[in-house]
């Protein structure tokens, strides 16, 4: 196993990217984690040797399978940055809804927990923790999984550390995703989860299909992206929904 | 070409409608001819001769081309009532993106692409979850958007699920010395399968997501996606054997978990007041009877089995257009708002009791007909198999009698009441036709299900 190969680079960014979605929520951070997970992805699909690299950037082949994937990430990261941006203009509508009793409770203990406080250096640093220690946990089983059940490396396919690291690259990616998806606090959190997911999905079945399938690959980019837009639009008509409760004041709160 | 232009004609019509979903009537005559066109182009594909298009083979046996009829008729009548009763602009569109896709599912033959293309057919329709007309967008209650997230994120593990479970099936093929690889295999394409069509104990999105949405959304999910789901699933027990001789007890454990999920489902239901929440539970109760029928792995059972599947689509199309029309007339779905349903809309009363008698498996009904196959199977292999049934039916019959019992009292002139539109009647005529056809003369449908079996790409 090479310790400098380009398929190490290319995991260790899997890695941070993953890391990055885990530990931060803000989509100003993870976005741009999955753009670049879609990026790895791309130049991971090059290395597959079965897979024509037939786009010469300078000294670095690619193939137009591997760009497919990174245009995709484009068109995801796209849609989702649109929506949370977008928040700032949808107008807050006359009136006031009020909430039942759990709903209301449930704003009490969101505001509360939004309240702007002033935090020192070791609750921050206790924030993380946790997201922190789920993710050296998180390595270790991916470790783990990949020396225990190898889905790819198999009698089938030639020797290569190549394959170490795709079964490590799809492990990491379906476990950060199953994660994300479980810790989500919002519609756009669950979203980036499950598109690390088919993410996964995608680079297991390529390289276990050992051949491009023109219809696949497009049918895996339209999944992720109805994924995307359906999100999208939950994420949307929560929002609305939501600024239409009144909020407790701070008196109420204390 | 032919064989994409089946495909393609629906989705280019669904762009059509959506955009003239203004023009109430021209939307609804231009879906209505797509579903002829549709139904002509599929009459002049020859049957067994595949083609290759696009690197896929694509081919029509008899079975696929009866079911690509029954599935114009379930479709065009549910997409119909929608229209007729006011449930929102995408309906039409949606329904018919879903209807081509379905054909395509149909047409190939290749377990991957027919995972994915389910998937899209899946978040299609959640697009449409929140399409309700009578609420606006931003007071949607919080329960109803949360249902549709929850249908939104099934889907998608349904999709992987099914995708990773076929990829291992393909390594189990290449190396059946590894029996790790048949238990992930069939493992993940149960669970596929389960959460796909909302199988009781992965079934929690499908009571709420039929509770908040319309009935037409509802309606097309369980006409056009799981029934194309239902015969996927049949293609694919054609290859079962394989998976299940090379793993120990595994047909018993697959049999007894359809009769175990069927039975609870049929519990669940009884303890319903609200007709949505309760078709959801009577449509998740039906699906388990399929997923015995095809889990038994014989001719037999596959027969059973693709009946049972055009029995489903045809009852649930019969049964949530007969709840659509209720809540559109009363106002409201639960079953206290059917008092004096049967003076008032006898042929809506008449629907509901023929659809829920056909689901519960009661003579002369369309669904006794496909499950005396299947009671005779279960009964071959004990009668351990058989009473989950026996009990499901009669639990299920009984949750139906006091559900439609308020129908039989008399009218109370204080509920206010709206006649329901002809064409939403005429639709509900047929479907019981078609349900009374299917009960008391199967012969014919059971002669073309004899046939040879669509069979997937599995070598």
């Amino acid at each position: 196993m090479g310790y400098s190969s380009p398929e190490l680079a290319i995991w260790l960014g899997f890695l941070a990217c993953g890391a990055l979605m885990v530990v931060f929520r803000d989509w100003r951070v993870t976005l741009p984690a999955l753009l670049a997970v879609y990026l790895n992805l791309g130049l991971l699909f090059s290395r597959l040797p079965f897979v024509p690299q037939d786009i010469a950037l300078g000294p670095l082949r690619l193939s137009s399978f591997g760009l497919v994937k990174v245009v995709t990430g484009l068109v995801l990261v796209s849609i989702l940055a649109l929506t949370a941006f977008s928040r700032r203009w949808v107008r807050t509508p006359e009136g006031e809804f009020p909430a039942d009793e759990i709903l209301a409770a449930r704003l009490r203990w969101a505001a509360r927990r939004a309240r702007p406080t002033p935090i020192g250096f070791r609750e921050r640093l206790a924030a993380y923790l946790l997201p922190t220690s789920t993710l050296a946990v998180l390595i270790a089983v991916t470790y783990t999984l990949a020396i225990l059940y190898p889905l790819v490396r198999t009698p089938a396919l030639p020797a290569s550390p190549l394959w170490f690291y795709v079964d490590l690259s799809w492990y990491w990616l379906a476990l950060c995703g199953l994660l994300n998806v479980l810790l989500a606090q919002e519609v756009q959190e669950v979203c980036i989860g499950l598109l690390l997911c088919i993410a996964s999905a995608d680079l297991l079945y390529t390289t276990l299909s050992r051949s491009v399938g023109l219809l696949a690959i497009g049918l895996l980019s339209t999944v992720s992206i109805l994924l995307a837009l359906g999100s999208a639009l939950f994420s949307i008509l929560f929002f609305l929904r939501l600024q239409r409760w009144r909020l407790p004041s701070s008196e109420e709160l204390d | 070409m032919l064989h994409l232009l089946l495909v393609a004609l629906p989705i280019a019509m669904a762009l059509y409608t959506y955009l003239l979903g203004r023009y109430r009537q021209l939307a609804l005559w231009g879906g209505a001819a797509a579903l002829l066109l549709d139904a002509f182009l599929c009459s002049c594909i020859p049957l067994g001769q595949p083609v290759r298009l696009l690197g896929v083979v694509l081919s029509l046996s008899g079975i696929d081309r009866l079911f690509i009829y029954v599935l114009l008729f379930t479709g065009g009548g549910v997409l119909l009532v929608a229209r007729v009763l006011h449930q929102g602009e995408l309906p039409i569109p949606i329904g018919l993106l879903t209807l081509g896709l379905a054909q395509g599912v149909i047409l190939l033959d290749d377990p991957i692409a027919i995972s994915l293309l389910l998937q899209v057919m899946a978040l299609a329709v959640a697009l449409a979850t929140v399409d309700t007309p009578h609420e606006p967008l931003g007071l949607m209650p919080v329960s109803a958007l949360m249902a549709g997230l929850k249908y939104l994120i099934t889907t998608t593990l349904a999709g992987i699920a099914l995708l990773l479970g076929f990829l291992m099936m393909g390594s189990f093929l290449e190396m059946p010395q590894e029996t790790f690889y048949a238990r992930l295999s069939l493992g993940l394409i149960a669970v596929g399968f389960g959460l796909a069509l909302g199988v009781v104990p992965f079934h929690l999105w499908l009571p709420d997501l039929a509770r908040h949405t319309s009935t037409g959304v509802i309606g097309l999910l369980v006409t056009l996606v799981h029934s194309v789901a239902l015969l996927f699933l049949g293609r694919f027990s054609q290859a079962l054997p394989r998976l299940l001789h090379a793993i120990p007890r595994s047909g018993g454990v697959l049999m007894a978990g359809a009769a175990g999920a069927a039975l609870a489902a049929a519990l669940l239901a009884a303890a319903q007041d609200r007709w949505k929440r309760l078709a959801a539970y009577v449509a998740s109760c039906d699906v388990a009877a399929v997923f015995f029928a095809f889990s038994l792995g014989t001719p037999s059972g596959l027969q059973s089995g693709l009946f049972l599947t055009i029995h489903h689509g045809v009852a649930l199309a019969l049964l949530f257009s007969c709840v659509g029309i209720l809540e559109w007339s009363t106002g409201r779905d639960d079953v206290a708002g059917l008092v004096g349903v049967a003076q008032r809309m006898p042929l809506v009363a008449l629907g509901l009791v023929i659809a829920t008698l056909s689901l519960a498996g009661i003579p002369p009904l369309g669904g006794f007909a496909g499950r005396w196959i299947l009671y005779q199977e279960a009964l071959a292999h004990g009668w351990g198999y058989l009473a989950p049934w026996l009990a499901a039916s009669a639990v299920l019959l009984l949750a139906m009698v006091r559900a439609l019992w308020p129908a039989l009292l008399p009218t109370e002139q204080t509920v206010p009441f709206r006649q329901p539109p002809w064409p939403a009647l005429g639709v509900l005529a047929l479907l019981i036709v078609a349900l009374l056809f299917l009960g008391l003369y199967p012969q014919p449908l059971l002669r073309v299900l004899a046939g040879p079996p669509p069979v997937l790409g599995i070598p």
